[in-house]
């Protein structure tokens, strides 16, 4: 590899640790730092101390962890689009094409960082995996080495992608589907053999009698027994140099394709590119997707104080990422309620699951207030824009607020009526908590808003800052603090109905009104923190 | 007066980005705003977009102060910033309808088609903000600028971008614009097209005020003193020795 690239290697890896040590220069940067320190030493003592996950251990790691790895690697060959795994950054392009660098010679510079950044990954992932590993070098060796070769894989496939024209690669993608489909049914046939497996880990024993599939797998488990090795001598050194034997044969190949990968690298690269920097500006993966065109428009809202104008915008902009948002909420959604589809069979809990179905709702909205972000947090970077319109910001705070508080309450609506078909009716305390959704959620919003714009963030984190997550953990506290603070003030006119002795009715009635003007007052706090936005200084970088 | 700028100040912790900034541009005046880097100008135009809060100092729009009647000041400028921020999901067409909404306006449509005729964007009227290029996106946020049909207008850099027609467009609409009453600020480091489209120049050096002068005034000092210099050779010869023209004379140092 070219000096120069070595260079910029090092280059960054300075500046990296440069914009580290940067934050911690200020006493905001260093209580923030410490927080996000504290947190991962607690994250890394609940792993190690959970008895829970000791009970697996290395033995099954070694058996299914070939299988898991195939798992992973088959998806990289299915997600690899051409020139993904080879995309460079914009500045990369901008210096290193048109550089005197040589493309086998940028290949080797994009393998170090990978790996680099893989290494750093497994050191985290090392602490989450413990329970499986013998020797934590051994552990930490075998995740770098299963990373590299999912990484120099990926960038095979993609080299091969680029390789073949578009047309012929899908042929050949469909060939090779087939080729894989046909082997994994070969697979199935030779384990059921006469009889249908009785259980999943009947199915494995079988599978893993199977010649095709112990072929394919056998060079995997080196990586696996690698990872799970009792002893550094022989075990470890001896099951590492076999994957990194494998390794190495894909890495030759990697920078054996002399093919001309620029153009469609720096398209990827590109696009890559463009989708973190929507994330970044929008603060949600909704923004992964770009937006959808060609779907239909809105009716422009009335003035309304200025919440017409920027409700309009914010809906619309929900709708354009619609595809995005469907999946994502769908994900939720399944993630949610599978645990209580399963629970279904046991009939003692229908009741108790029934009575549970508002702190269910609460539960998945705080979930998925993030994914939902068409308010402030989506307009990090137009901040400017919104500041110069002349919209009173009250009118402004509460225009921002009204998407999100709408896609929550669908959502919502959608799963008391999923939970009330499950169980064929829900308590209750679920039925008159649907009057209370709307407050609420403008409530729960409005919380999220001011803290970002008092403590604003971008979404993506970068690797190993301590800082960031210090000030998520704290604002996360401060969230939980604010919204309770909220809802006992919200709930004292109820109270005092309630000491008095008043009517059901209008204790509902006072609970009610109690929440939504703490709704109303949190929307004022809202604006005042949006006025007193400072673009220049909070704006994060 | 339509901007009226008096004893400006704007601060960031220790460092000094303005200090005692005090102008004024009328109707029909476009004001030339040149500096190095870092000598206040977009700090300056944010400031007067209502963006920033100013340290201490009044900022008149239109005879709105804009501490106290931000929103009615607001409705009478445009800010079009150095890098054009458009809304990804929007078409160019719904920005135009969300910049209509959020001034008020009614019977916009035609005014609408005649800007995107002369920015020659008809053709991607529905193309999404995401979709279009630096230069679209500049010209879009000067429409859109222009849709409401300011009396202030303020420019940060505005030619950045575009394509030599485009340049031209912007050029004969600013003039447009100025001649129809409106009173503008452009921000730039070109200082040939300071020469070429403003009437005044205000000179800035680390948030201080070098020289405010109508460039037919400065001509004519600068000729009088034997000099026959261009606004570029001028600032070149100030930025040698600044500190001597801010200690001997502050403010208006013309």
């Amino acid at each position: 590899m070219n000096r120069a690239l070595w260079v910029l290697l090092q280059l960054r890896y300075r500046a990296w640790l440069r914009r580290q040590s940067q934050k911690m220069h200020t006493l905001r940067g260093i209580s923030l730092a410490g927080f996000g320190a504290i947190l991962l030493c607690l994250w890394i003592l609940s792993l190690v101390a959970d008895p829970s996950v000791r009970r697996l251990g290395p033995d099954s790691l070694e058996r299914y962890g070939a299988l898991v790895l195939l798992a992973y690697s088959l998806v990289v060959i299915l997600v690899s689009s051409s020139g993904k795994a080879v995309s460079f950054t914009p500045a990369e392009v901008n210096f290193l094409f048109s550089g005197p660098f040589s493309r086998r010679g940028l290949l080797v510079y994009k393998i170090i960082t990978s790996l680099a950044l893989s290494s750093l990954s497994a050191g985290f992932m090392m602490f989450l995996l413990h329970a499986y590993t013998r020797l934590i070098v051994a552990g930490f060796l075998g995740l770098v080495l299963a990373a590299a070769f999912l990484h120099l894989l990926s960038m095979a496939v993609s080299l091969a992608v680029i390789t073949l024209e578009a047309h012929a690669y899908n042929r050949h993608r469909k060939f090779a589907l087939g080729a894989l489909f046909g082997a994994a049914l070969l697979i199935v046939l030779q384990a059921t053999g006469e009889a249908f497996p009785q259980s999943a880990g009947e199915f494995l024993t079988r599978a893993e009698e199977s010649p095709v599939l112990h072929l394919i797998l056998e060079p995997l488990s080196w990586y696996a027994r690698a990872f799970a090795a009792p002893r550094v001598w022989p075990d470890l050194v001896h099951w590492s140099l076999m994957a990194l034997a494998v390794n190495g044969v894909l890495a030759v190949a990697v920078i054996g394709f002399d093919t001309h990968y620029l153009e469609a690298a720096s398209i990827a690269g590109e696009r890559v590119y463009a989708r973190l920097q929507r994330i970044r500006s929008a603060g949600s993966t909704v923004q992964l997707f770009a937006p959808v065109k060609g779907v239909f428009s809105l009716p422009s809202l009335p003035w309304w104080g200025g919440l017409g104008p920027i409700a309009w915008r914010q809906l619309l902009a929900a709708i354009r990422s619609v595809k995005g948002l469907l999946l994502y909420l769908c994900f939720c959604g399944a993630v949610l309620l599978w645990p209580f589809l399963f629970e279904k069979a046991s009939r003692g809990i229908t009741n108790l699951l029934g009575e549970m179905t508002p702190a269910i709702v609460i539960m998945a909205t705080l979930f998925i207030s993030s994914i939902i972000a068409f308010d402030f947090r989506a307009d990090i970077d137009r901040i400017d824009v919104l500041k110069s319109m002349p919209i009173p910001p009250y009118g402004l705070a509460f225009g921002q607020l009204v998407t999100p508080v709408i896609l929550a309450t669908i959502f919502q609506l959608f799963l008391v009526a999923f939970l009330a078909a499950v169980w064929r009716g829900i308590g209750l305390l679920a039925l008159f908590g649907v009057i209370f959704i709307v407050p609420f959620n403008v409530l729960l919003f409005g919380v999220d808003n001011l803290l970002f714009l008092l403590f604003p963030s971008r979404f993506i984190p970068t690797p190993g800052d301590f800082l960031l997550m210090g000030q998520q953990l704290l604002v996360s506290v401060a969230r939980c603090a604010t919204l309770t603070l909220m809802l006992i003030v919200a709930g004292l006119p109820a109270g005092i109905v309630y000491f008095v002795g008043g009517d059901p009715f209008v204790l509902l009635f006072a609970a009610w009104l109690g929440l939504a003007s703490a709704a109303a007052g949190l929307v004022w706090f809202v604006a005042q923190a949006f006025s007193s936005f400072d673009v220049a200084r909070s704006t994060p970088p | 007066m339509s901007v009226i700028v008096e004893d400006f100040h704007k601060t960031y912790g220790g460092t000094v980005a303005v200090a005692g900034l005090t102008f004024e541009v009328q109707g029909g005046e476009i004001l030339g705003l040149v500096g190095p880097n870092g000598a206040g100008k977009t700090t300056t135009l944010r400031a007067l977009a209502g963006i920033l809060t100013p340290t201490r100092g009044r900022l008149i729009i239109c005879g709105h102060d804009l501490a106290e009647e931000a929103v009615a000041a607001k409705a009478a400028l445009a800010y079009m910033p150095d890098e054009p921020k458009l809304f990804d999901q929007l078409t160019v067409w719904e920005h135009f309808r969300f910049i209509a909404s959020a001034y008020r306006l009614k019977e916009w449509s035609a005014r609408a088609e005649a800007l995107l005729a002369q920015f020659e964007l008809a053709e991607k009227r529905d193309t999404l903000g995401a979709d279009l290029s630096r230069g679209m996106r500049q010209k879009v946020a000067i429409c859109c600028g222009y849709l409401h049909q300011p009396q202030v207008i303020m420019f940060d850099e505005p030619l950045t971008g575009l394509d030599p027609y485009g340049i031209r467009a912007m050029n004969d609409s600013i003039r447009m614009r100025a001649q129809a009453g409106a009173a503008i600020l452009i921000s730039s480091h070109l200082l040939s097209l300071v020469e070429d489209l403003c009437t005044s120049v205000l000179i800035l050096h680390r948030g201080q005020q070098l020289v405010h002068s109508s460039l037919a005034d400065l001509r004519s000092h600068l000729t009088e003193s034997g000099r026959k210099e261009t606004l570029e050779d001028f600032f070149f010869r100030l930025m040698e020795a600044p500190d001597k023209i801010i200690n001997s004379r502050p403010g208006d140092a013309r």
